[in-house]
């Protein structure tokens, strides 16, 4: 049978993105979806800097980009930048797009190393106008003809979630759903199946469902408390396990880029927004005390604390089976992976994408689970690798933590990709994952890892060739650099004047 | 800064995968890699399991060795596929056209499909795929015309491979290879000079003595280029080809005729100048030795690939590594992939683990996938008494393939692996083929109305056939075309 009843546990930035998301697909086909939060429970409000595939979810939504803009207070981004991460004092972007453009069907990074192993002194980053753009503070919208430099790239936003959450809540009540206001303080099993019947709130008020989707964060209400689905941990890989977060006053103006340094016990974020700057210190409590954190973080502000610093505690890892009978785990109930390359709100994404590809029938086959839950496995195992990457590919071992990581031995699924890099510069593919291959090649350059070698297709042309091409790119690129205004006057212009 | 950066690439063999790896090579080794080409003869009598149909990938392919479209129908008799018509197929005698075609049609974010396998839900068996595949209707009247530019006629799906001789292929790529300045050597192996994993030097019946820094091995299963210890997987049936010619004056269908038979199948493929009759047998089933025919090659083999074919310093690439029965475009479309993935693995030193670990990875995970699209033309019930049908020489159990079927049964869901030879589009039609109906289907199929639904429908159908209508027989428009390059190039 067709389900009918959907119900939501949690607002917060899952909650109401899968409200949004189901209600924009479902709403016409008679399914009714009802989401309770608590005023009294706090949301963390995960990542507020995203990545480009959440224009794809606005756009799906019909949201507006100039009127979202306004409402969250967003700004854009072009891709982040490392400080501190291959040796104290380096810095360098990840940016959303290519380096260069392939010559005769070959990456254009063995070029970028054919001239650099034979001595001349060039900058990978040159060659990708979204670094030069963000090095400058510069941003426009790519253009409709992307074979052109200055319109081949990505762009994602930095914006305040919890404005976000609230605009997606309003898209969702006009698409149906109902909220209710209330906490959960009992579930009830069908005593055969194990199946969620019923989730009973505070007040008594009994909300039934036939599939329940669990926002509430990382105690995992249902499919944890109710369900014990268990709980794969990944401490071992990325031990980070606190955060204290602050809001500050911007100094300076607006960046088109979220920045995270390296530091002894963790790393520190920076996401600037129209109206504020988000910081965060994550760190791994072994080896450094939650007030020392607190201190360092706060004395690094670039303005003014606006709130009190909040602290956070979590555990990486993803729940066994993300999907479990007929709940589905989709945000920090469904596992924890450090903001470090702002996956929090993709991996959202992900999991509203591939429930309404699989979505269930009464009868929840296990097959649908099982497929889901495959998906999102290998979701979350290449992002790992990839976190694990920045902290894996550096030089430091200034402290006990940067020691702990230089003497692990990697996932042999990392250990493969790091190896065909530096012996050759070749990249280990894949298609279903959310990194492509120039962000390894961005953060294994960015962080000193150099291929010993390079593609002998790339000898194939002359030097002369080479340099002609490789000079017209950079040029291209300037060219398009000087045509692109500052970040804040575009954005200004953009969304026009504040309507409040 | 590579350490010993390597100079000397031999390859060994003289059939087809020999023969595309040396001018593949020729094309993008830069001057400082010398290649030799030793042209053993041993090699080209199992190059009738490359099968009679390539993918639509070929074209590209064979650009990418300097040999055009044009120099391909002329020179050899080549002629144009539509895909394989599959007739009285497995226990149910399933009759279907697996076509080459582009994507279908999404709309509304739902794949085409769902919306077939809703009105199947209204009317059971009305839903048939083949009239929506532009290519399908082409090969069903044996109509071909080049697809063009223009992206808003039913003509541009249409997607193509070649129906082809892998003898007369050779010569093509062979005369191709004597443009370049490779130097060639027409010899046998006499022995192996080998330590560990690592070939130093082989020696010739000539007297030569070939040393090099990186092997290819394309001599077939029986190479002795081949570490004695190579493992392999499978070889545990033995079937046997039986192929012959016939002529005719002009080119019958635009694709191959496969037909089951009970004990394997037999195929006739429409080349410029005649048929090419291959016929399959698994000699386990077959109830007596029917071999020998006038006229007929045959040879046996055993489906099997090796575990590792990159081993040390030598590679080994066709049918020394995997031999596959050609049911599909799989044979020549995996070869094709293995000299794509050698040449993105040309090693820059004398370690050369990273490249044969990789390599090995991507095989497997090559050869695993297109056996899982083998393995979808044999999962079904079947109550035949015989081991072609009952024990094919794929795992249908596969953990992979059962989730691709169930997936599909269930909620008419592609489910995709990375890197997939067979693309979504290969395996919706191999599953309308086959008759898998599913239980349900995307329910935001449901968001546009009935009538006009089928007024859509309709509507393509009738350009489908309108288009098919206009279309000039293969044999046509072959004969244009080549009287058009004749005139053209002379």
């Amino acid at each position: 049978m067709t389900i009918t009843r959907i119900c939501i546990l949690g607002g917060g930035t899952s909650g109401w993105m899968t409200a949004a998301g189901l209600s924009n697909k479902f709403n016409d086909l008679g399914v009714s979806i009802a989401l309770v939060e608590s005023d009294n429970i706090g949301t963390v409000g995960v990542g507020e800097a995203t990545l480009p595939h959440i224009r794809f979810f606005n756009k799906t939504l019909g949201i507006d980009e100039r009127e979202f803009m306004r409402e969250t207070r967003a700004t854009f981004k072009l891709g982040i930048e490392f400080c501190d991460w291959g040796k104290i004092g380096d810095s360098y972007i990840h940016p959303f797009g290519d380096y260069g453009e392939p010559i005769d069907g070959i990456d254009f990074h063995h070029f970028w190393l054919r001239l650099l192993q034979n001595g001349h002194k060039a900058r990978l980053d040159d060659f990708s106008y979204p670094i030069l753009a963000a090095e400058s503070g510069k941003f426009q919208l790519p253009g409709p003809n992307n074979l052109e430099i200055g319109s081949n790239f990505g762009y994602a936003y930095q914006f305040d979630s919890g404005l976000f959450a609230k605009l997606l809540r309003r898209y969702s009540e006009t698409h149906g759903v109902t909220r209710t206001e209330g906490k959960a303080v009992q579930t009830i099993q069908n005593p055969e199946s194990g199946l969620i019947e019923a989730i009973v709130l505070e007040d008594g008020t009994r909300i039934e469902a036939d599939l329940f989707i669990d926002c509430s964060g990382f105690r995992g209400v249902l499919i944890e408390q109710a369900l014990n689905t268990g709980y794969e941990d990944w401490s071992e890989w990325l031990p980070c396990n606190r955060a204290v977060a602050v809001q500050c006053e911007s100094a300076g103006p607006s960046l088109p880029y979220t920045r995270a340094t390296a530091r002894d016990a963790g790393w520190q974020w920076r996401i600037p927004l129209q109206h504020r700057t988000g910081n965060g210190y994550v760190y791994w409590n072994k080896y450094i005390s939650d007030d020392e954190a607190t201190h360092q973080l706060m004395s690094t502000l670039e303005g003014p604390a606006l709130t009190e610093p909040k602290q956070l505690y979590f555990k990486t890892g993803k729940r066994r089976k993300l999907w479990n009978k007929n709940v589905v785990s989709i945000g920090l109930s469904g596992g924890f992976l450090e903001p470090l390359e702002s996956t929090s709100i993709h991996l959202i994404q992900e999991g509203i994408t591939a429930l309404i590809e699989l979505f269930p029938d009464t009868d929840f086959q296990e097959s649908d689970a099982r497929e889901y839950n495959r998906r999102m496995d290998l979701n979350f195992d290449r992002v790992r690798d990839f976190l694990l990457l920045h902290y894996v590919a550096t030089q430091r071992d200034d402290t006990e933590m940067w020691r702990y990581f230089r003497q692990m031995t990697l996932p042999e699924s990392l250990q493969e990709k790091m190896d065909a890099w530096s012996s050759r510069g070749y990249l280990l593919r894949y298609e279903q994952g959310v990194f492509l291959p120039p962000s390894w090649v961005a953060v294994m350059t960015g962080q000193n890892l150099l291929p010993n070698s390079y593609d002998p297709r790339a000898n194939q042309i002359s030097n002369k060739v080479l340099l002609d091409k490789t000079m017209a790119i950079k040029r291209d690129s300037l060219a398009a650099l000087r045509q692109t205004p500052d970040h804040g006057d575009f954005l200004a212009n953009y969304i026009g004047p504040a309507h409040r | 800064m590579s350490l010993s950066p390597i100079n000397k690439i031999a390859v060994f063999g003289d059939g087809l995968a020999g023969l595309f790896a040396v001018a593949k090579l020729a094309e993008i080794l830069p001057d400082g890699i010398q290649l030799i080409f030793v042209e053993s003869q041993e090699t080209r009598q199992t190059d009738i399991l490359f099968g009679t149909v390539t993918p639509p990938s070929t074209y590209d392919f064979l650009l990418g060795l300097g040999i055009q479209e044009p120099k391909v129908l002329t020179s050899t008799n080549t002629s144009f596929s539509l895909g394989t018509h599959y007739k009285k197929w497995g226990p149910d005698k399933r009759n279907w056209i697996q076509s080459f075609h582009r994507p279908l049609p999404v709309y509304n974010g739902v794949a085409f499909h769902h919306y077939l396998m809703r009105l199947e839900q209204v009317s059971p068996g009305n839903s048939e795929l083949e009239s929506y595949i532009m290519s399908v209707q082409a090969a069903r009247r044996g109509v071909f015309a080049h697809p063009p530019e223009a992206k808003n006629i039913p003509l541009a799906d249409v997607a193509y491979g070649y129906h082809f001789l892998p003898e007369q292929w050779c010569q093509i790529v062979s005369a191709k290879i004597s443009d370049s300045n490779i130097e060639r050597i027409k010899s046998d192996i006499t022995s192996v000079a080998r330590h560990g994993d690592k070939i130093d030097s082989v020696t010739l019946s000539n007297g030569q003595i070939i040393a090099a820094d990186f092997f290819v091995n394309a001599l077939g299963a029986m190479s002795k280029l081949t570490h004695p210890d190579a493992e392999s997987l499978g070889a545990t049936k033995v079937m046997r080809a039986d192929n012959m010619f016939t002529a005719y004056e002009k080119i019958e269908g635009v694709c191959r005729v496969l037909t089951g038979t009970e004990s394997g199948w037999t195929s006739t493929t429409p080349l410029q100048d005649g048929l090419d009759h291959l016929s399959i047998t698994d000699l386990s089933a077959e109830a007596e030795n029917s071999a020998g025919k006038n006229g007929q090659r045959s040879i046996e083999f055993s489906p099997c690939r090796l575990k590792k074919p990159w081993l040390g310093n030598c590679l080994v690439l066709g049918h020394g590594a995997a031999i596959i029965e050609p049911l599909t475009t799989a044979p020549i479309l995996l070869l094709q992939r293995d000299i794509e993935r050698l040449v993105e693995l040309i090693p820059v030193s004398n370690d050369m683990r990273v490249e044969s670990r990789e390599y090995n990875r991507r095989f497997n995970d090559d050869y695993d996938h297109a056996d899982l699209f083998t393995g979808a033309f044999f999962a079904a019930k079947s109550d035949s008494q015989s081991a072609y049908w009952n024990s094919p020489t794929v795992d249908c159990s596969n953990l992979k393939l059962l989730n691709k079927i169930t997936q599909f049964e269930s909620r008419g869901i592609n489910v995709q692996y990375d890197y997939e030879p067979f693309s979504a589009e290969d395996w919706t039609m191999l599953h309308f083929g086959m008759g898998r109906s599913t239980e349900r289907y995307d329910p935001l199929a449901n968001s546009i109305s009935e009538d006009l639904l089928n007024d859509r429908l309709s509507q393509m159908r009738t350009a489908i056939e309108i288009m098919a209508r206009k279309m000039p027989p293969h044999h046509i428009y072959m004969a244009g075309l080549k009287k058009y390059l004749k005139d053209k190039h002379g």
